[in-house]
């Protein structure tokens, strides 16, 4: 059976149709989780926000407009809500959960997968490490694959700007990725 | 691209292993929306209620400022200020001399009296001095006034008698019939 289009299954769930609004869920909730997860650099936090963010779309149904676009939408509310976290968690100073050793736990380890791991875990903690500015750049960049002109109108700054930050971060990244590498002896 | 100058970079940020998140709960996430409460639209009703409720207050802060209370050994008695006149400048800068006056010693008040009769002395001085001059001058009128009439009173009469000379003189003259 073919996939029902979006705009159709966003008019359904404005409509109120609930099953129209869980099939938005189910396919939105894997790139945003994985978005948020990489902005908030902690599995757990990422499962709240992701939870959270829904519940906002569900609540703002009437606040979309049919001619917006519903994809900047989502991650225009995803990056809002990590943005809060990162606020709270500067006040809060919370510890962040590792990703290596979460899904260390989950899984076999042979020695191949525990140094994809710390691999894994270096590059989480040097995105962590960058500021939140640069960070949102590299995923919204990197693994989200929007052009500059998307995030430009995503994050509302200049196109030039943010390519200017992703120079940066890139750099900064690079080095810290050398610097762990050094420290590590790998 | 610009990300294409940092090759390795891309290859290591590929190597983040992002732990699977758990589906949505959705049962949950109703839950919740019926829990969260909807902000309330506005309402008139609101409004007007915070309106009465300034004015009432402005009105009973006016009317403790007009009430007089009293606490004698008859009782206890509230009465209503009466608001007081506007008073006019001339009639305030009075009052307050007035009052200077009042506050100030004998000594001073004697002071000030002594000054005031001298310059009402003064004052008369002044005046009797114009109006001795004033007189002065007006008796000087009148004498110039005087004299001018008399010395006009003598022209007038030389010149009826020289024209009576002149009419008679020739009355004997032949012809003549005057």
């Amino acid at each position: 059976m073919p996939k029902e289009p979006e705009a159709n299954l966003i008019q359904r769930w404005q409509r109120g149709e609930r099953a129209a609004f869980e099939e938005l869920v189910r396919a939105w909730e894997g790139p945003l989780g994985r978005f948020l997860q990489r902005m908030v650099g902690s599995t757990e936090t990422a499962q709240d926000l992701l939870q959270e963010l829904f519940l906002r779309v569900y609540l703002n149904a009437g606040k979309f407009r049919d001619q917006g676009e519903f994809k900047p939408w989502l991650y225009r509310i995803a990056l809002n809500l990590a943005r809060d976290h990162a606020r709270k968690q500067a006040r809060q100073m919370a510890t962040r959960i590792d990703f290596a050793a979460e899904v260390a736990s989950k899984s076999p380890s042979s020695d191949d997968e525990l140094s994809l791991l710390e691999e894994s875990e270096q590059v989480r903690q040097a995105l962590s490490e960058l500021p939140e500015q640069l960070r949102e750049v590299v995923v919204l960049r990197h693994y989200e694959d929007l052009s500059f002109e998307a995030m430009a109108r995503l994050l509302e700054v200049p196109a030039t700007t943010l390519k200017s930050r992703f120079q940066v971060a890139m750099k900064r990244l690079e080095q810290q990725l050398v610097e762990m590498r050094i420290r590590d002896g790998s | 691209m610009e990300a294409d100058e940092y090759p390795q970079v891309q290859e290591q940020l590929d190597k983040l292993v992002l732990p699977a998140l758990r589906p949505v709960d959705i049962g949950a996430l109703y839950q919740q929306a019926l829990a969260t409460p909807t902000p309330r639209p506005w309402r008139p009703r609101r409004v007007c209620l915070a309106v009465s409720a300034v004015s009432a207050c402005l009105l009973l802060g006016v009317m403790i400022g007009r009430c007089d209370i009293a606490l004698s050994q008859d009782g206890f008695s509230l009465t209503w200020r009466k608001p007081v006149p506007p008073q006019d400048p001339l009639e305030a800068r009075l009052a307050q001399l007035e009052q200077q006056f009042a506050e100030r010693s004998s000594e001073e008040k004697l002071e000030e009296l002594k000054g005031l009769l001298l310059t009402l002395a003064g004052d008369v001085n002044q005046r009797d001095h114009e109006q001795k001059q004033a007189l002065a001058r007006l008796t000087d009128a009148v004498n110039a006034f005087e004299v001018a009439t008399k010395v006009q009173f003598r022209e007038t009469e030389q010149t009826q008698k020289t024209l009576y000379n002149a009419l008679f003189s020739n009355r004997n003259l032949k012809g003549v019939n005057p």
